[in-house]
């Protein structure tokens, strides 16, 4: 009896030392409230992975209460720790919206715990808000965890400096880690929202595809179904490619759901990518992206009519918003960047055996005339208005029977007609491989690469098979610069909502600090919030009442 | 006249088909959702094996189970691997297609082959201080801040004319020779013999200490073991 006691203490001690060492990122936004059109940065943390750092990516995105999906971004992290900003619509309605971070492995987990950040959103166009969808759960006044104290002091007279002291106990700064400090405007309606909510996986979520431990790279991932039948197109090879001065390609075969996956490592920002599936029938198939969202059950919600202090602020805040782009514009986040590391020396096609540069010759005025003329190994034939382009096979000393892999400007394109027209004037390089390649498990019998002088991707939309999507990779590292700041000129009002962000991981000084309030009446909040090195999250707020 | 026509259309069809696929060869297998991997997929071009009358080009002629580590830490693994010495240029067989693929060096930092006894023979893409450009696999000794490697490089050697398999006659065969490096922090490559005093000569100045330390630890210089240890020792020491 003895023994099944402990057998069963053991495992139950296993299963929960298990449970606990699952992933859970938390995710603390500088904001509760925001008019749409604003920027909310925030800082993530994931904790429960121990030393494991090979799940560096987070996503966060930005659903209504009925978990639909609004907008979403993907930020890396370092040392479990990751920081980024998220761009409110400018149309979104007046409403209570959820914030989720999760990683791309949690997906896969069907007891995978989401912590759910409230984000009241007022529009700016909305001239009366007087009532909100609030969510229909027990979100009880946040109390203050013990180790930190708060104490703030206003400067007398029109004075808007505020002087703070945060005071950490002994015990907590050795098992802190790091700490970010806010001081933000007072939302008397949304700052009843606080508290994270706990969220698990929709059960029709447990089907996910391709849990892969994200690491400075994000899964895309899509589908193939027939434009008629929406019949899943299985087994079919699938191309990726990313056009750039070291052009990125990847191949993928759909799986039984016409499914398909790429995972893009080191690429930043939001770039174009092509995507094309390589059989007969392409033209009678559709490619569409699957979005990278965590699907939770929806919240419950419940009318809450605004008191009148709710009201004022609220109408308050949204014309703060108005005022503040006349006088400052609408200055929006550099978002259209896009850049992808390289790994290695040479595109995936390897070293070309030559590279043509056709400017340094005469003036060709086609490609059938630049091959004669310049590129000695590459065979151009028209006949018939067929077009064949076979290369030099240096490995036995032949010609190739069949058709090289022909990119443009690192796109693969399969109709030699495509580069008929080129001339020497538009033709930047040529690189070409006399060689038989293989990139894994499929080969191609020589490379032809074409890089024109302006390479734009207007082209691809002229070929049927080519599909272009916009996709949102890593987000750019940037800093918060409006935070911390205060006008530069005291004859622009100061419409900032957030005072003073700080993220410390320096935390033997003690932290006391200075900031301006802004010119938007109201009470103020300052919060501080720990994260331990066992990843326990110690959180302190003081809302200061100004007369 | 209809049997004609259907002939002619099927052969269009068909010669259609052909002209779509043709630039992605998938050779003798069907490429399925197994080709699929969030790995960098293994580039490489077709390798064209030597007539090599006498000699090999390789340093073991069997096809080998080894692993392979890209320059962006992916690894793939039981690959049927060849250490081509004579190109020092790692060959694997595609297993599926059953084709020999000389892998892009500029991809690989490292591969090994698992030896029966459990003995793993890693070789590491090393680039010399005097050459960038040049880059050769050095089976890796041992490897702290002083390691010993090893090149081996095959070579076609004049002999004396004889008559090979095939009757032709022939005055060169393929040899493999095994050079010993010390490469010191730095990256400084010296070659060196498994012999006692060329060793200790690699040291300069520090020759005497050296000589100390192996005396203290009762090293003698005999085999290759020994001269790993030695370095083992050395760099503890006096690096």
């Amino acid at each position: 009896m003895k023994q099944l006691i402990c057998i069963i203490t053991i495992v139950t001690g296993l299963l929960s030392f298990r449970a606990g060492a699952q992933e859970q990122i938390h995710l603390f936004p500088d904001r509760t409230f925001c008019v749409s059109g604003d920027t909310v940065w925030f800082s993530a943390v994931i904790s429960g992975n121990g030393t494991d750092n090979t799940n560096n990516i987070i996503h966060i995105q930005l659903d209504d209460l009925r978990s639909n999906h609004i907008t979403k971004v993907s930020v890396a992290s370092d040392k479990n720790s990751g920081s980024g900003y998220l761009l409110v619509p400018d149309s979104l309605s007046t409403g209570i919206y959820a914030l989720k971070a999760f990683s791309n492995v949690q997906k896969k987990n069907p007891s995978a715990v989401f912590f759910t950040r409230l984000l009241v959103v007022y529009n700016r166009f909305d001239e009366n808000i007087s009532e909100f969808n609030i969510p229909d759960i027990d979100l009880p006044e946040k109390n203050s965890d013990e180790g930190i104290s708060i104490a703030a002091t206003p400067h007398s007279g029109k004075s808007k400096t505020v002087e703070v002291d945060v005071n950490v106990e002994k015990s907590l700064r050795s098992e802190a880690l790091e700490m970010i400090v806010t001081a933000r405007l007072f939302d008397p309606f949304a700052d009843q929202f606080t508290k994270a909510i706990e969220s698990r996986p929709d059960p029709s979520m447990q089907n996910a595809y391709m849990p892969v431990r994200e690491n400075n790279g994000i899964l895309i991932s899509g589908r193939i179904v027939q434009n008629q039948t929406e019949t899943p197109v299985k087994n079919t090879p699938v191309f990726l490619s990313i056009a750039d001065t070291l052009p990125y390609f990847d191949y993928c075969v759909s799986d039984e759901q016409g499914r398909f996956y790429f995972y893009v490592r080191n690429a930043v920002g939001k770039g174009d990518i092509v995507i094309q599936e390589v059989s007969k029938q392409a033209r009678e198939n559709r490619i569409e992206l699957l979005g990278n969202y965590i699907e939770t059950e929806g919240i419950s919600t419940t009318r809450q009519i605004l008191t009148l202090a709710q009201n004022t602020f609220a109408s308050d805040l949204v014309k703060a918003a108005y005022f503040s782009r006349i006088y400052k514009g609408y200055r929006s986040l550099p978002a259209d960047s896009f850049s992808i590391s390289k790994d290695f020396q040479y595109p995936f096609y390897g070293p070309p055996t030559f590279t043509f540069y056709p400017e340094l010759f005469i003036d060709l005025p086609n490609f059938q005339e630049i091959s004669r003329e310049i590129l000695n190994g590459v065979q151009y034939r028209e006949k018939k208005d067929e077009v064949s382009i076979r290369l030099l096979n240096r490995g036995n000393r032949s010609i190739f029977n069949s058709e090289p892999l022909k990119l443009m400007d690192g796109i693969p394109i399969f109709d030699p007609k495509l580069l008929s027209k080129l001339n020497t004037q538009t033709i930047e390089k040529i690189d070409a491989v006399y060689f038989k390649r293989y990139f894994g498990d499929i080969s191609f019998d020589g490379v032809l690469a074409v890089y024109s002088k302006n390479p734009t991707l207007g082209w691809v939309e002229s070929v049927p098979e080519l599909n272009i999507f916009k996709y949102t990779f890593i987000q750019p590292a940037l800093t918060p610069t409006l935070h911390n700041q205060s006008p530069q000129s005291k004859n622009i009002p100061d419409f900032r909502t957030v005072f003073y962000r700080e993220h410390r991981t320096e935390l033997a000084d003690p932290i006391n600090f200075r900031f301006e309030r802004s010119d938007i009446k109201g009470d103020f909040l300052i919060e501080v919030i720990a994260v331990c090195k066992d990843k326990r999250i110690v959180k302190t707020r003081k809302v200061i009442h100004l007369d | 006249m209809q049997k004609r026509l259907k002939t002619i259309v099927t052969c269009l069809l068909i010669f259609a088909g052909v002209q779509i696929h043709a630039q992605i060869t998938i050779q003798g297998f069907t490429l399925t959702t197994e080709a699929n991997s969030t790995k960098y997929k293994l580039p490489g071009k077709q390798f064209y094996p030597l007539y090599v009358p006498s000699g090999s080009e390789f340093m073991d002629d069997k096809w080998q189970l080894g692993y392979v580590i890209l320059e962006n830490k992916d690894r793939y693994d039981s690959l049927r691997l060849k250490f081509n010495t004579y190109k020092n240029e790692v060959i694997c067989l595609h297993n599926r297609s059953m084709s020999m693929i000389e892998l892009d060096k500029n991809v690989i930092k490292e591969f090994g082959f698992y030896s029966v006894i459990d003995n793993l023979m890693s070789f590491q893409k090393l680039q010399r201080k005097d050459d960038p450009e040049d880059s050769h696999y050095f089976k890796m000794l041992y490897d702290g801040k002083l390691k010993i490697v090893i090149l081996y490089q095959t070579i076609e050697k004049k002999v004396p004319a004889y008559r090979d398999k095939l009757g032709f006659m022939r005055n060169t065969s393929f040899e493999m020779r095994t050079d010993y490096y010390l490469i010191f922090p730095g990256n400084d490559f010296e070659k060196f013999k498994l012999k006692r005093t060329p060793f200790l000569n690699l040291f300069g100045v520090k020759k005497k200490e050296v000589r100390k330390v192996l005396r203290q630890n009762q090293i003698r210089l005999f085999h290759e073991r020994d001269f790993i240890r030695a370095i083992g020792v050395i760099e503890k020491e006096l690096y």
